[in-house]
């Protein structure tokens, strides 16, 4: 009982940071169910990729209803991504706890890195031969400026491999991969900011979800902490897109960033059996 | 994008992602209030199988749609990215 209600309670904050950074909750919560419940790896990323899939596919029913969601570039991605989530999860299989404790911890110093950096600088583009032939241009209406805003999808295959390593990553630690997949779509094909991060919410779900079969199957979800870490997922995330965009978010970003580099340099030294 | 179309995966999403939700929240209350009771659990991984199908049906219904309107190229990405799904749970079975 004490159990569930820790993992419901650090999912809802997991849940609720996630949406005021602009980060999955995953990333947040994998180490700290992993550091402060003590919970074997592959007990937390089975529950922390259940919870994505929760938390995604949640949003993806706001994101589609206001056709912010390229439906067919997500789609299109996902056949490599899909794939690598497979890999993924079969590889965690086989990986000890000390080795995935690293990989963790390299991951989430990236994510502060990337949580820093400025993600603004977005020039349309013109959609290349794959991305023509297959339809995968897009455009949606933005409330805020008030016009409908129309974009192409540049360098497809580059996407596509890049979204493959996505899979892997959320596949292997449990954690969403929206922090690849969001940049890869924005500076490299041309994808807007708000059209990126709503189809890749919906390939998270897919992908997550395909991750979560090999996970369940080879039993590592536990029932009762897994079903908590959802519902406080969920919750924590509902609350979280009430609240963020009446909170300015930047001096918190630099001030978790830090702490995130801190929690990765934690986890790889215990990876490595230096800090346990 | 087609708008039924939108419409009918959101729809999907919203409907799986509450109906888990009830599941768990149900199973998590049973697990609490009988222990030795083995029905919370089976109502948990009700939940856990009724999220995973959730994204998994956003798919099919592309595909069902798309086919339906004659999207040859959307209506294989769909099956392929489908089978690929499949391909998992074979693989999980291992």
């Amino acid at each position: 009982m004490f159990t569930a209600l820790i993992s419901l309670i650090l999912a809802l904050l997991s849940g609720l940071l996630g949406s005021l950074l602009g980060l999955g909750g995953g990333v947040i919560l994998v180490p700290l169910l992993v550091l402060l419940l003590h919970l074997p790896m592959h007990t937390a990323s089975a529950a922390s990729i259940l919870a994505v899939v929760a938390t995604s596919t949640a949003s993806t029913s706001n994101y589609v209803r206001e056709g912010l969601t390229n439906l067919r570039l997500g789609v299109f991605l996902e056949l490599s991504t899909t794939l690598g989530a497979i890999s993924g999860a079969m590889m965690t299989i086989a990986m000890g706890e000390s080795l995935l404790r690293v990989v963790l911890g390299l991951i989430l110093i990236y994510a502060a890195i990337m949580m820093l950096r400025r993600m603004g600088e977005w020039k349309p583009k013109v959609s290349d031969g794959l991305a023509s032939r297959l339809k995968l241009d897009g455009c949606y209406y933005d409330k805020a400026e008030g016009i409908e805003i129309a974009y192409g999808v540049d360098k497809t295959p580059a996407i596509l491999i890049l979204s493959y390593l996505a899979g892997v990553i959320s596949g292997l630690l449990g954690i969403g991969g929206g922090g690849i997949k969001v940049p890869a779509m924005n500076l490299l094909g041309g994808v807007p900011m708000k059209a990126a991060v709503a189809t890749s919410s919906f390939m998270i779900g897919i992908t997550a979800a395909a991750a979560a079969i090999i996970y369940m199957r080879y039993g590592y979800c536990n029932n009762i902490i897994a079903s908590s870490v959802i519902l406080g997922a969920l919750l924590g995330a509902s609350l979280g897109s009430r609240i963020t965009p009446r909170v300015r978010s930047g001096s918190l970003k630099m001030l978790f960033s830090i702490l995130l580099i801190i929690v990765g340099l934690r986890m790889i030294l215990s990876g490595v059996g230096i800090w346990m | 994008m087609d708008v039924t179309l939108e419409r009918i995966v959101s729809l999907i999403t919203r409907f799986g992602v509450y109906s888990s939700a009830l599941l768990l929240s149900l199973g998590l209350s049973m697990r609490f209030t009988a222990p030795s009771w083995r029905l919370g659990d089976i109502v948990i991984q009700l939940g856990f199988i009724t999220l995973i199908s959730t994204p998994i049906a956003a798919v099919a219904s592309l595909a069902i749609l798309s086919a339906i309107k004659r999207d040859v190229k959307l209506t294989l990405t769909s099956i392929l990215v489908l089978l690929i799904l499949l391909l998992g749970i074979a693989l999980g079975a291992i």
